[in-house]
């Protein structure tokens, strides 16, 4: 007979395998998420019946498989990664995990995560956050129709890349009962002296919508 | 009666074991000394690779790039498609775009030659490295599919992406498309048309296929007074699409994939063919960055090296 520790050890062996294989299942059904409509609504369906699923993808969110993991909790609307993808925000290092939160708010947490996106935007310069980072996080605040501060929008309109400067004015621009109409003045007057042409273009836009 | 099924329980037990082991151990991010972190999207290994640079004198490798490169400047153009992912709003060339322009304007580490890049203030889209210029555009206004639609710029957007791509195929010496196939009817730079339920209408872009149209009808337009360029389609089994009809118009240097493509893949792809191209990479290692071991994603490079 086998001895007390090595028992356990087979055991735990066994408990294991079958998880390996789910992985490699939920890798190949996430893959299929992006193709024609009946596929995609076929592996919605099988991942959705995969048991332990929410678990087995809160610990891929940091492995090699993070991407197709961010994918399927965004299809999922899997909300228990929640506190999980907060915690890998801070590091974000390409909107991904910021795109994957923003999937999932609804009315019992949009507040808080609202919170969230405008500190690590208004900290943004600060931990040297990438731009499309910044991009995703004012892309975000504009559907929440957050109010920024003139000097935050002020320093992104300072950035050399003209995607921020033009998601400054298009955060302007999706604003709804426009409350700061002088300071939307004051945006398209520096937009139309932008060297970009995205940049002058939705300046021009903006202002015929803001007469 | 119990007892051989326990132990053949514990048999199956120990082999799993071993051979969980066995996988483990031939897991590319765990080698001793792995350079690829696997969470870093567009990390790139450092890799020793035989080049036209440090190949034999007249090799195959060296005639073929002579022939590729004809003139001084080396023109690249990569066109972003419209990323929309339907039935969802969410759309996201312009973010994939940014996640690139940070990787070629990053300072270049070993082994690395698509990084770098100085971008030009007065056209942003324009990025310079010493004898190399890559146009890079993206099709999208926004992140919202609803709210592009009635965007007034939007239109103007697609138009940019996709002459950079159309016009990129006479004007360059390489051209990458990185978007959707729309089974066939693709390249596409627009909206998608929507079926019921805020699906992709399919069944019109096979009707119609517009995106594949305007393609052959450029590739048609090529004359012989230039190499014809090598022309990238790093979209969902755009080799199973788009190739035989391609090589139908004429012989064209070509990257397609064979498979589904889940956007990381596509991105990194395309990455790995962009620092071959530049790097001047010969014919093995290109094939071999284009077909990582350690990654789903696969692309077919065909044409290229034939003229050497």
């Amino acid at each position: 007979m086998l001895t007390p520790p090595f028992r356990y050890l087979c055991v735990l062996v066994l408990a294991l395998a079958p998880a390996a294989t789910r992985a490699s299942e939920w890798v190949a059904l996430a893959r299929k998420i992006g193709s024609s409509n009946q596929a995609h609504r076929d592996s919605v369906a099988a991942l959705k019946k995969i048991k332990g699923l929410d678990a087995e993808l809160i610990t891929a969110v940091t492995g090699k498989n993070k991407y197709l993991a961010l994918e399927v909790i965004t299809e999922l609307k899997m909300k228990s990664a929640i506190p999980r993808l907060i915690a890998l925000s801070e590091t974000d290092e390409n909107g991904a995990v910021h795109l994957t939160l923003a999937s999932l708010i609804d009315a019992t947490n949009a507040k808080g995560l609202e919170n969230l996106f405008l500190e690590h935007l208004n900290d943004a310069a600060e931990k040297g956050r990438p731009d499309v980072v910044r991009l995703v996080l004012l892309d975000t605040l504009a559907r929440f129709q957050t109010l920024l501060d003139v000097n935050l929008l002020h320093s992104l309109f300072a950035s050399p890349t003209p995607e921020l400067r033009h998601g400054v004015l298009y955060y302007l621009s999706l604003q709804k009962n426009q409350k700061r109409p002088e300071l939307v003045k004051r945006f398209i007057e520096l937009g139309k002296k932008d060297p970009a042409d995205l940049v002058r273009s939705r300046a021009l836009t903006l202002a015929k919508a803001n007469p | 009666m119990k007892r051989p099924l326990f132990y053949l329980a514990i048999a199956a037990a120990v082999l799993v074991l071993a051979l969980n082991i066995v996988l483990y151990r031939m897991a590319p991010n765990v080698k001793i000394g792995a350079i690829r972190p696997p969470s870093e999207l567009l990390s790139l290994p450092p890799k020793t690779v035989q080049t036209a640079g440090n190949a034999a004198a007249g090799s195959p490798c060296q005639r073929a790039y002579q022939k590729f490169y004809p003139g001084g400047l080396v023109k690249i153009r990569i066109a972003f498609g419209y990323k929309d992912s339907r039935p969802s709003r969410f759309v996201g060339d312009r973010y994939e775009k940014l996640m690139l322009l940070h990787y070629l304007t990053s300072p270049c580490e070993e082994g690395n030659f698509a990084c770098g890049f100085k971008r030009n203030v007065q056209d942003p889209d324009l990025l310079t490295k010493d004898k190399v210029e890559i146009r890079v555009t993206h099709s999208s206004v926004g992140p919202d599919d609803e709210l592009n639609r009635v965007d007034p710029l939007q239109e103007v957007q697609s138009a940019l992406s996709e002459s950079n791509f159309l016009e990129g195929l006479h004007e360059a010496n390489v051209v990458f498309y990185n978007g959707h196939s729309r089974d066939g009817g693709g390249p596409d730079f627009e909206p998608p048309k929507l079926a019921p339920h805020g699906l992709v209408n399919y069944d019109w872009y096979l009707r119609h296929r517009p995106g594949e149209t305007k393609l052959l009808e450029s590739l048609r337009g090529l004359g012989n007074d230039r190499p014809r360029p090598l022309l990238g389609l790093f979209s969902c089994r755009s080799g199973d699409h788009f190739l035989a009809k391609m090589e139908k118009v004429g012989k064209l240097p070509s990257i397609t994939s064979p498979r589904l493509y889940f956007y990381t893949d596509a991105l990194r792809s395309m990455l790995e063919a962009l620092n071959a191209v530049i790097g001047r990479y010969c014919e093995k290692d290109f094939n071999d960055v284009l077909n990582p071991k350690d990654s789903f994603g696969r692309a077919r490079l065909k044409s290229f090296f034939e003229n050497g």
